[in-house]
């Protein structure tokens, strides 16, 4: 078996008297999918906000390709191809479209500060054109990103998750707020970083119908724990995780 | 919606008039909005580390004061191992508080780092000890400040000759303006200035993408501390006469109006801020008296809740750089904030 890419071993956190995650074990292989689901306050964001550096865990700990990544800061980490998506749209609402999509173009490895920048960042700009043009963002490339109806934010989100040539992408609800058109278009946009950029993803999710379409193992997560690991199909046909997790609607 | 080239020629007519400025006004407004300049180029410095940056800095003019007490004690002849030349005057004033900035960046960045609120409280409290200490300190002249700052000169040893007449000062205060208008703007242009400006709308996910934030906001305070001293050297020169009052709270304050009713975000908007708002109070503060002091405010507090981008933010903001949009470039239509 291949060494996996990201490995989770026994992390737990602790928030004073409270114990958030308790010994949460996970691992993604290069170029995979998974979808992390579970009730509300079942820690999966904070699993997020533990493995990109957010918060050091009280105990456990993350790898990233054979290395330990345990207790770095968020911006070394990012540097090294782990990017996260935020529940709210990432956007920077008062930069430009094109601004936006800059950012990321820029976060390459070796450039932390303000020096290497000057120069470096010029080479951005065909990149970011090219993105544009793909995510049909080019006409509003001038226009405050505040301005974009809700879906654009979503896409141009995502242009700059691409842009930013990630390994590895955390997800935490892409598809909240979405239409049902929106949310299929996000599954085939997921699938297609996989297949053609090879990046691996990890979805948090509620929409089941969004996790049955994605159609990639699955990890049940309830009060700080790992319930069960197994396929969508697996999943629903557990008893303790329909109990738990997909309750009343998997019953009807 | 006005034209795509509408801020381009505003911005270029802006400074064509100010070049021509010397042969509309009499000898007496044209040294007075000489010396005003080095108030823009202070208000330049607060836009690039507060507009850009999103560091509301309470303590700006301990910047200011730090360059104007650096160029009075060096061309003063009083710290004789650095020679008595302006040129290292204005040096130290730009090198000296350039550098206590970045030290105070660095420590006040590192980890989760100050922000939003916290940053401008201890700015604040930083501006008033900045004050007290500068009062209290004999060497620089405690409470009286100095006297007798000698004018700009130029040339070198012996051959040195004092700038006097006006209209030479004025040009050469508007070729530092607008060299350090040149310098901020191509890096608010550059891709360093996307960077700080990500940096103001969302620090953390700026870090999500390995920008180190730190860095980044410690470099911005410090180019801001070095412009802001380099205004205070030269503004030293003009009113030959240097005070504590030139380094605390209240100019800080005042800074922070002018740039806030030009508009925070556009450097020459804070530029023409600066000049507006101190031709004004020369005009008027005589016939209003301290009414216009309740004016200022007033309209300091109505220019935020109204027109958050300043009364001229709007109409001088550049479209954005051609890298960007490649053949057409539309202007930025920026969110209020």
């Amino acid at each position: 078996m291949t060494r996996p890419l990201l490995q989770v071993c026994e992390v737990t956190k602790d928030f004073g008297g409270l114990r958030v995650l308790r010994g949460v074990t996970l691992s993604i292989g290069a170029g995979e999918l998974r979808c992390i689901i579970g009730p509300n306050g079942c820690g999966k964001t904070t699993l997020f906000n533990v493995i990109t550096g957010a918060f050091s865990p009280t105990s456990g700990t993350v790898w990233f390709r054979g290395a330990q990544i345990t207790h770095r800061p968020p911006h070394a980490i990012s540097r090294l191809g782990i990017v996260r998506k935020f529940q709210v749209p990432g956007v920077y609402p008062t930069l430009a479209v094109a601004e936006n999509l800059e950012i990321p173009l820029l976060s390459r490895p070796g450039i932390g500060g303000p020096w290497s920048l000057l120069r470096t960042g010029g080479r951005a700009a065909a990149r970011s054109r090219e993105l544009l043009t793909r995510f049909g963002l080019r006409p509003q490339a001038a226009r405050a990103a505040a301005a974009l109806p809700h879906g654009q934010k979503q896409w141009l989100e995502i242009a700059m998750l691409i842009a930013s040539e990630a390994n590895v992408l955390l997800l935490d609800e892409p598809t909240a707020g979405m239409s049902a058109t929106e949310t299929l278009a996000t599954v085939a946009l997921i699938r297609e970083l996989q297949q053609e950029h090879g990046i691996a993803a990890l979805v948090i999710e509620h929409d089941m119908t969004f996790v049955r379409r994605l159609d990639c193992p699955v990890t049940v997560m309830l009060r700080g724990s790992v319930l069960f690991e197994g396929s969508y199909a697996q999943v629903q046909a557990h008893p303790e995780v329909r109990e738990a997790y997909l309750g009343h609607a998997a019953r009807a | 919606m006005r034209s795509v080239g509408a801020a381009r020629a505003a911005t270029a007519g802006v400074w064509l008039l100010l070049t021509i400025c010397p042969l509309a006004l009499g000898e007496w407004r044209l040294a007075q909005l000489a010396q005003i300049m080095s108030y823009g180029i202070f208000a330049m410095s607060l836009a690039f580390v507060w507009g850009q940056t999103g560091l509301l800095c309470f303590g700006q003019a301990i910047f200011f004061g730090t360059g104007a007490y650096a160029m009075a004690l060096i061309t003063k002849g009083l710290l004789p191992a650095l020679g008595d030349g302006p040129a290292m005057g204005l040096l130290a004033a730009t090198v000296l508080p350039g550098l206590g900035a970045l030290l105070a960046g660095m420590l006040m960045f590192r980890g989760r780092g100050l922000s939003g609120a916290y940053f401008a409280i201890v700015t604040l409290a930083a501006a008033v000890i900045a004050e007290r200490a500068a009062s209290h300190w004999d060497f620089i002249g405690g409470f009286n400040g100095l006297l007798d700052v000698p004018p700009l000169r130029y040339g070198f040893g012996r051959g040195r000759v004092e700038l006097l007449a006006t209209t030479p000062v004025y040009y050469a205060m508007l070729g530092a303006a607008g060299a350090v208008y040149g310098l901020l703007l191509w890096l608010e242009r550059s891709p360093v200035g996307t960077a700080l400006r990500a940096v103001r709308d969302n620090e953390q996910r700026t870090a999500y993408f390995g920008f180190d934030i730190a860095a980044y906001k410690s470099f911005s305070l410090a180019l801001s501390g070095a412009v802001a001293g380099l205004a205070g050297g030269l503004f030293v020169t003009q009113f030959g006469f240097v005070s504590p009052a030139l380094i605390g709270v209240p100019l800080s304050t005042e800074v922070l109006i002018w740039t806030a009713l030009g508009g925070r975000e556009v450097l020459l908007a804070a530029f023409l801020g600066a000049l507006g708002v101190r031709s004004a109070e020369s005009a008027l503060s005589k016939a209003l008296g301290d009414y216009w002091l309740l004016g200022l405010g007033l309209s300091f507090i109505a220019s935020v809740v109204i027109f958050p981008r300043g009364l001229l933010g709007g109409l001088l903001s550049l479209p954005l750089p051609r890298r960007m949009v490649g053949g057409g470039d539309p202007r930025p239509s920026r969110a209020r904030t």
